[in-house]
């Protein structure tokens, strides 16, 4: 091999596994709960899939399937043109964003014991200076992950967590948004739980600030993410590939991150 | 520096560049056809939710439907009857550092122009390494043949005649050595087979899907953009969707090269 000494040292690392794989992607199954809005808007599918043959007369030698869902089913991305406030900026959708930022850092904040005592727990300003005091700044152009274990809710009913007010899951205050847009310039915001935006975030100003200030913003998002809780706070570089979907607004994809393992 | 951070520093700067192998996923990509007596896999087909409108006044997305084997995609082991006992052989188990891999690129574009049936045989792999170097165990390799460049025309991407499909691939001679002596990871093209198009005829047929996943190996489908990437020293990225006892999956590949 003549090319590529840190390739070469990045293969090298993986083979003997001086840098980890760690998938954070929830499992695509007719099961995963969807996103449900009020009945009078438009629905996004759930995961449905439909055999074509399995070893059988339909196809002797393969098993394989079709499948259907939405842009925002499972483990999914979120391009600026899912959004209003971004349907104007360039590259705003899957199939056009600069494949390049698929590869990025990512600071990864616990939020879990706030979440598991409030699950309207919003993100502040404050939670995010904490963060920085201890790990330092987080870089432009990085992922900000909360961790909340919200993944670990594998009843769907609890996943969603509806009342008779709407849903109540975490996320980002105004403020935080706000200031990751403004101040740090991140790439993006990814969660654990259905959306990037609080499950009461319609009530804050504006409605759905993470949505609306991020993708403004040309920003991306990533939702129900899982095994956060594996990895460091600082130093995770994450693959976010999403399908290339002709003008899509999103995308299903497999989401790894790269950890270097402790010495 | 570790090596994860000069990575992601690299990325940043562009010194590492990334590529993207992926073909537009739409309805006018073209689908496989398998005679009319057995199941047939989805075209990509897509239903708007919303776009800004009353049915989501402040967002656009879409629904979709197709199959596991459309577009730019991925081949599990448990997609052949042949890779149907190994363990972790579907793309929700296979083990996710089996999805960033070295590949190496084999150019027959120049005689694939002149012969859509043309084979890749082991002396023309072996001339290859006379010159690149031995192919690594757990490597892609990568068929470039320019075939991607068709998209844009169905009929002469499938290229089917009353006969069948005329599409280049490898011969079983050459399967059975890249994986009894290269020891490979799998085998990707630019066509919509792993197979040549007429190998349904041969005496063991389909011998990349038959032999590449009895042993447990993997396959890649309608990849572009080959011609950008050198013969030896990328990094493949290509992580299927956690399709819950998939057979494969439509995925976006991402090529990492180095600049000299």
């Amino acid at each position: 091999m003549t090319s590529g000494s840190l390739l070469q040292a990045l293969a090298q690392a993986l083979q003997t596994r001086t840098i980890r794989v760690i998938d954070l992607t929830q499992t695509l199954s007719p099961d995963f709960p969807t996103i449900s809005l009020p009945p009078e808007l438009g629905q996004a599918w759930p995961f449905r899939i439909e055999e074509i043959s399995h070893y059988d007369e339909r196809g002797p030698g393969q098993y394989w399937n079709n499948f259907s869902c939405s842009e925002h089913t499972g483990t999914h991305l979120d391009a600026p043109a899912h959004w209003i406030s971004g349907r104007h900026l360039p590259h705003n959708t899957v199939d056009t964003l600069d494949v390049q930022q698929l590869l990025a850092p990512a600071c990864v904040i616990d939020c879990s014991a706030a979440a598991a005592k409030d699950p309207d727990y919003l993100l502040s300003v404050e939670d995010i200076l904490a963060f920085e005091s201890k790990h330092g700044r987080i870089p432009a152009g990085a992922w900000l992950l909360m961790r909340t274990d919200w993944s670990k809710r594998s009843d769907a009913v609890a996943y969603q967590n509806f009342d008779e007010t709407g849903q109540h899951t975490p996320g980002p205050g105004t403020d935080a948004v706000r200031f990751l847009v403004e101040e740090r310039d991140v790439l993006g915001f990814g969660s654990e739980v259905i959306g990037t935006d609080a499950g009461q975030g319609y009530h804050l100003k504006p409605p759905y600030p993470c949505h609306s200030l991020m993708h403004g913003a040309g920003k991306l998002g990533l939702q129900c993410l899982t095994n956060l809780d594996l990895l460091p706070p600082t130093g995770a570089l994450i693959l976010t590939p999403p399908l290339k979907i002709l003008k899509g607004s999103g995308s299903p994809l497999r989401v790894l991150a790269l950890v270097e393992t402790q010495r | 520096m570790n090596t994860l951070h000069e990575l992601t520093e690299s990325i940043r700067s562009r010194t590492i560049r990334v590529i993207d192998l992926t073909q537009t996923l739409s309805e006018d990509f073209p689908s496989l056809q398998l005679p009319p007596e057995f199941g047939q896999v989805q075209g990509f087909k897509r239903d708007r939710i919303s776009k800004y409108d009353e049915a989501g006044p402040d967002w656009y997305w879409n629904n979709f439907s197709c199959g596991e084997h459309t577009g730019t995609h991925f081949d599990a082991p448990a997609h052949w009857i042949t890779g149907r006992e190994h363990p972790a052989n579907t793309v929700d188990t296979i083990a996710v550092e089996n999805f960033l891999t070295p590949a190496v690129v084999v150019d027959a574009s120049a005689q694939v122009a002149g012969d859509s049936d043309w084979l890749l045989t082991r002396a023309f792999l072996e001339d290859w390494e006379a010159r690149h170097g031995r192919i690594p165990a757990r490597a892609w390799v990568l068929f470039r043949t320019d075939w991607s460049k068709r998209v844009n025309d169905a009929a002469r991407f499938l290229n089917t005649r009353e006969d069948g499909a005329h599409t280049p691939g490898p011969t079983q001679e050459a399967i059975e050595w890249l994986i009894r002596e290269r020891d490979v990871h799998g085998f990707g093209v630019e066509t919509i087979n792993t197979d040549a198009g007429q190998s349904f005829r041969w005496p063991l047929a389909y011998p990349c899907h038959t032999l590449m996943h009895g042993a447990g190996k993997y396959g890649l489908q309608c990849l572009t953009n080959l011609d950008l990437l050198p013969a030896t020293g990328a990094v493949i990225f290509s992580a299927p969707l956690k399709i819950l006892e998939g057979s494969g999956s439509p995925l976006r590949v991402l090529a990492l090269t180095e600049l000299a």
